[in-house]
């Protein structure tokens, strides 16, 4: 069974080799691959192999089908696959539908540009190499990643703009104006190791990890009352504890799979399940991210049409190894029985099945199945503590499936490192972020490689993790045109509704927390790393029209407005503004856009900075990590 | 997914001519007031060519959504004399043979121009489920969000950069137990926030002019020029989909703000209200006429959750009712007389029908196996009751139709193919309408 992983693994790293070191391979994943996806791959893929033939990946095309090959290398018009698509071709594929002239050029050009050599590539996995820290592999292998795609990194940022990307980062927030000036006057050689480590042991960095792995684990509360709910029942004070404690990842992973309150660092864990109410479908669909670090969702009627190691095992395996279990009346607990959550689940050609519990890496959790016309029988012997509330069984199936998620499970570690870097470069190095399985290739897969086991081998250390990737060139890099999966520029990052509430508050000269703010922040704008960013006209109406945002940039007792609106001279109006909001000067262009606006509006000038204020306040840039 | 044209532009993205317009503003400096009337919604419609054109083209629907589930007895399909009738008796309609409850008689006077279908029977008894079974129209099945009515509208007409948002959703009454719950969730499913519903309607038509109170207009205008300058300028020089985003979004509220006097109830005309009746029910409805005659394609009208009445049904329907009644009468009429009802497809339903019988606290419990909905108008027939109940109205006894049928009909109405294909990354296979289920034959043309 452990060969599988690897094979799998195998197989991810030479596609990710292949997709961008030959033409055929970038043709395939950017053009042919989506229309095969859509026109053939129901039939010829892993749910069906019509003529024994499969489409979904470049091996298995060229594999070919019962009747022999379908592509000749280098030439597409003696490819079958290619002569089929034709208007007139019989057979002709697929069958009632005709792809358009830009989609058989897409896959004349791919077959075209196929050589010899390709057709029998062979695995070669890179070999191990040694780096003496996170920030070093980082670097190292990000940079070979830019040779090898003929890229230029972009110039690194000015550390200004990186201190401001650091406190977004790590604190949640701006940095105040003399943060910043302290930052710039620290010891260059030390000073951003420095900042790095004192965010790391603050208060602000253990909140902001919380609200960053709430949403990652359970969403955002679709309404308010959830969130209450979440902070009464101890779950914001468990994952601030293991962030503030550095917590090993997989402990705190185990904790909240088994849902014991059992030990004082435990409390507040079973929330996760409990929110999901007795839903143990809702239950598999959201612990599938966090330890196979990828949706399965789909597999849930059928195999995974596209991504073939996933099986309806594996789906509803994860849902067997929690549908003992049973919410408590009243309070949090999450209890669990001893006998019964025997299921069966049928595939589309109406085949039975049991559902064993079956983990991604191929593991399986053996049990023994009562026979069909055997009844079970509950009994008190069966559990640790019989009077206790809830009971705890002798067997459970829960801890069973915790235990084995949570030791040699090398897709712990690679779903974490993944979404962490995802966090604080945009992007996973697989993307989507968690959808890490044979369809989506890493984009620097030994990185990946070497991150996941890295961290395993420092024991799930979170924090070492997050200073690493914080103190990399990459990090540091400002914005590129390069493709995103090079890394070789930062990528566009919206401030998430928490960065953006502090921020306000810090641009206005105020304290960073405001509940009220942050609550109206969240509801209006509530995503977290979205796939695709979209604004909307609603929070464009919020931006203009929250009371809680106009009132900080309204003169009051010391704060930027009233420190701004003091000044004698327009020019240094302006200069104050954008230091208070952007933590950086106007250009030439912007100091003249802005005088312009404060003289047009002489007469009131009170309210001139006030409306600057809000401009800049509501503007891409502040909204958006530098 | 479906596009309706490949060439129109994507989510967020401008038209080429709106890039025009606001380059040569940004050239130009700081000239904030010509930017509103250039783009505003009001502003275009005042055109009688382009008004002319959409209107020609364009197919309507008014969604009167009854949440909660109004009693089918009270309404559409009276059961006078039996012991599950209750106190109201019926009315004779214009429809020979066809009675109404007593509490409808506007609607009886114009029964020829409505189509009540009498024999829905649907399978979900629990609200959230059914609201999600009536409002998407086909069976849930489990990790795929399907689309909602609305939604799915929206993504046939495309146009998403029209200054009139696709779907309009107007619900004075914030909250309403379980109808609260779907309105939080996901309206679009695999369409994509784009096709989720503009909220308006209530304390929200009145966010779009929050601002204005407290700033004066030419302030407003000026700040916000601003602020696109600077956001302009971050996408100039970062290459910024963020900034480019959020001007659009900025761009479009402005569109809505422009005509936010469309979404206040204030400014609908005083005759109207007073016909419409007071009630924010009533209100809303009117509003969506009128945003229908400015080129709206997809409004729906909710109140809460009040059809809800568990307690006491008969002296709460004896409230309802009559509103409903008279809102139908004079936004049938009033669509009519506007020319616009064969483009207009209005719906009144719920997400499910009453018991037959009553409950110990006189309530109506809810009841999907035999109910009552009406629809008429956009190329429909008028004056069909389609269905029949039983005596006493307990059970469907003549052409049962389930939520399949009846959304195969309302695409059909609206121009739209029923059985139309999902072409979604991946499986499985999803249509507008699954298992080819057959529209209500008796009302199409």
């Amino acid at each position: 069974m452990r060969r599988r992983i690897v094979v799998s693994l195998l197989f991810s790293l030479t596609a990710g080799r292949l997709a961008y070191g030959t033409d055929a391979a970038a043709l395939w994943s950017a053009k042919v691959q989506p229309i095969f996806d859509v026109n053939c791959v129901k039939c010829h893929g892993p749910l069906d192999q019509k003529s024994g033939l499969e489409l979904d990946t470049p091996q298995a095309v060229l594999k070919g089908s019962e009747d022999g090959a379908v592509v000749v290398p280098g030439k597409p018009e003696d490819s079958a696959l290619f002569q089929n698509l034709a208007t007139k071709a019989d057979p002709h594929m697929p069958p009632k539908k005709q792809l358009t002239d830009a989609e058989r050029e897409a896959v004349r050009e791919w077959i075209a540009a196929l050589t010899a050599a390709q057709a029998d590539a062979t695995i070669k996995p890179h070999p191990a190499r040694h780096f003496e820290s996170i920030t070093q592999a980082v670097d190292t292998l990000t940079t070979e990643g830019w040779t090898e795609r003929g890229v230029e990194p972009a110039p690194a940022v000015d550390d200004r703009t990186w201190c401001r990307r650091v406190y977004l980062d790590l604190a949640g927030r701006i940095p105040t104006a003399n943060e910043t000036e302290d930052f710039l006057k620290a010891p260059l050689e030390t000073r951003r190791a420095a900042l790095v480590d004192r965010l790391l042991k603050s208060e602000e960095y253990v909140v902001r990890m919380r609200e960053l792995w709430d949403v990652f684990l359970m969403g955002r509360g679709k309404r308010e009352n959830n969130e209450g709910r979440r902070k009464q029942s101890g779950w914001w004070t468990f994952l601030e504890d293991a962030f503030r404690k550095n917590r090993p990842w997989n402990q705190t992973v185990h904790a909240i799979l088994v849902a014991r309150a059992d030990k004082p660092e435990n409390k507040g864990s079973p929330w996760f399940l409990y929110e999901r109410k007795n839903d143990f479908q809702r239950i598999a669909e959201a612990v599938a991210p966090v330890v196979y670090g990828t949706k399965i969702d789909c597999a849930q009627c059928h195999n995974h049409p596209l991504a073939r190691e996933i099986k309806q095992e594996h789906y509803w395996g994860l849902v067997s190894a929690f549908n003992r279990g049973k919410n408590a009346e009243g309070g949090t607990a999450v209890g669990e029985s001893a006998i019964g959550g025997f299921i069966n689940f049928t595939n589309l050609k109406k085949e039975s099945q049991p559902a064993v519990v079956t983990l991604l890496t191929g593991k399986m959790i053996a049990e023994t199945w009562p026979a069909g016309d055997q009844k079970e029988q509950d009994s008190d012997d069966k559990y640790v503590d019989p009077a206790a509330k809830p009971r705890v069984p002798k067997y459970s199936r829960r801890e069973a499936f915790a235990d084995a998620a949570t030791t040699d499970n090398p897709l712990l570690a690679r779903a974490f490192v993944n979404r962490l870097w995802a966090t604080f470069t945009g992007r996973g190095i697989v993307f989507p972020t968690d959808e890490m399985n044979g369809r989506n290739v890493p984009s620097h897969p030994e990185l990946l490689d070497w991150l996941a086991q890295n961290f395993i081998a420092k024991n799930y250390d979170v924090r070492g993790e997050v200073r690493g990737i914080v103190l990399s060139k990459v990090y540091a890099l400002g914005a590129s045109k390069a493709a995103p999966e090079a890394f070789a520029g930062a990528l566009e990052r919206p401030l998430t509704a928490e960065q953006i509430a502090r921020s306000w508050r810090i641009a206005a000269g105020l304290p960073p927390a405001d509940d009220t703010l942050r609550k109206a922040v969240i509801a209006a704008m509530p995503d977290v790393l979205p796939k695709d960013y979209n604004a909307t006209f609603q929070q464009a109406q919020f931006l203009s029209n929250s009371p809680a945002l106009a009132a900080l940039s309204q003169p009051a007792d010391g704060n930027t407005a009233a420190r701004v609106a003091a000044l004698p001279e327009t020019s240094a109006r302006a200069r104050e503004a954008f230091l208070a909001v952007y933590g950086r000067l106007p250009d030439s262009e912007e100091a003249a856009q802005a005088e312009a606006f404060l003289n047009g509006r002489a007469d009131k000038p009170a309210d001139a900075v006030r409306d600057l204020l809000w401009a800049l306040m509501t503007s891409a840039e502040f909204l958006t990590t530098p | 997914m479906m596009r309706a044209d490949p060439s129109a532009p994507l989510p967020g993205q401008c038209r080429t001519d709106e890039h025009t317009i606001h380059r040569r503003l940004f050239l130009k400096g700081l000239t904030g007031t010509a930017l509103a009337s250039a783009t505003s919604f009001a502003g275009l419609f005042h055109n009688p060519l382009f008004a002319e054109e959409t209107k020609k083209a364009q197919k309507h629907c008014i969604l009167l959504w009854l949440c909660g589930a109004p009693s089918q007895f009270e309404t559409w399909d009276p059961k006078p004399g039996r012991p599950t009738g209750g106190p109201f008796g019926s009315i004779s309609t214009k429809i020979p043979g066809t009675h109404f409850s007593s509490l409808m008689p506007n609607c009886a006077s114009i029964a020829d121009r409505l189509n009540i279908v009498r024999s829905m029977k649907t399978s979900q008894p629990e609200h959230l489920q059914a609201i999600n079974l009536l409002q998407r129209g086909n069976p849930d099945r489990a990790g795929f969000t399907r689309p909602t009515l609305g939604s799915a509208f929206s993504a046939a007409v495309g146009q998403l950069d029209s200054p009139i948002p696709n779907f309009i959703f107007l619900d004075p009454i914030p909250g309403g137990n379980e109808f609260e719950g779907f309105k939080a969730g996901n309206w679009a499913g695999w369409l994509g926030a784009e096709h989720a519903p503009v909220r308006l309607g209530g304390e929200y038509s009145q966010l779009l002019k929050a601002a204005a109170e407290t700033i004066p207009q030419n302030d407003l205008e000026s700040r916000e020029t601003l602020r696109r300058f600077l956001t302009a300028k971050y996408e100039r020089d970062r290459q910024s989909t963020v900034a480019r985003s959020q001007n659009a979004a900025f761009e479009r509220m402005k569109g809505l703000a422009a005509s936010a006097d469309l979404f206040d109830v204030n400014k609908l005309p005083a005759k109207d209200r007073e016909r419409y009746g007071a009630g924010s029910f009533a209100q809303h409805a009117l509003m969506s006429r009128h945003l229908v005659e400015h080129g709206a394609p997809f409004v729906m009208v909710a109140n809460g959750m009040n059809w809800d009445n568990h307690v006491f049904q008969h002296e709460i329907h004896q409230m309802l009712v009559p509103e409903l009644d008279r809102v139908l009468f004079h936004l049938i009429n009033d669509l009519e007389e506007r020319g616009l009802l064969d483009s207009t497809l209005v719906i009144a339903m719920g997400e499910f029908g009453r018991t037959p019988w009553l409950n110990p606290a006189r309530g109506r419990d809810h009841y999907p196996n035999a109910w009552s909905m009406m629809m008429t108008g956009c190329g429909l027939k008028r004056g069909v009751v389609s269905g029949a109940t039983d005596a006493d109205g307990v059970d469907v006894i003549e052409k049962p139709y389930n939520e399949q049928n009846l959304f195969a009909t309302i695409f059909t109405a609206l121009g739209i193919n029923p059985y139309a294909e999902y072409d979604l990354p991946g499986l499985p296979t999803f249509h507008r309408v699954e298992n080819k289920a057959e529209p209500i034959r008796d009302l199409l043309a």
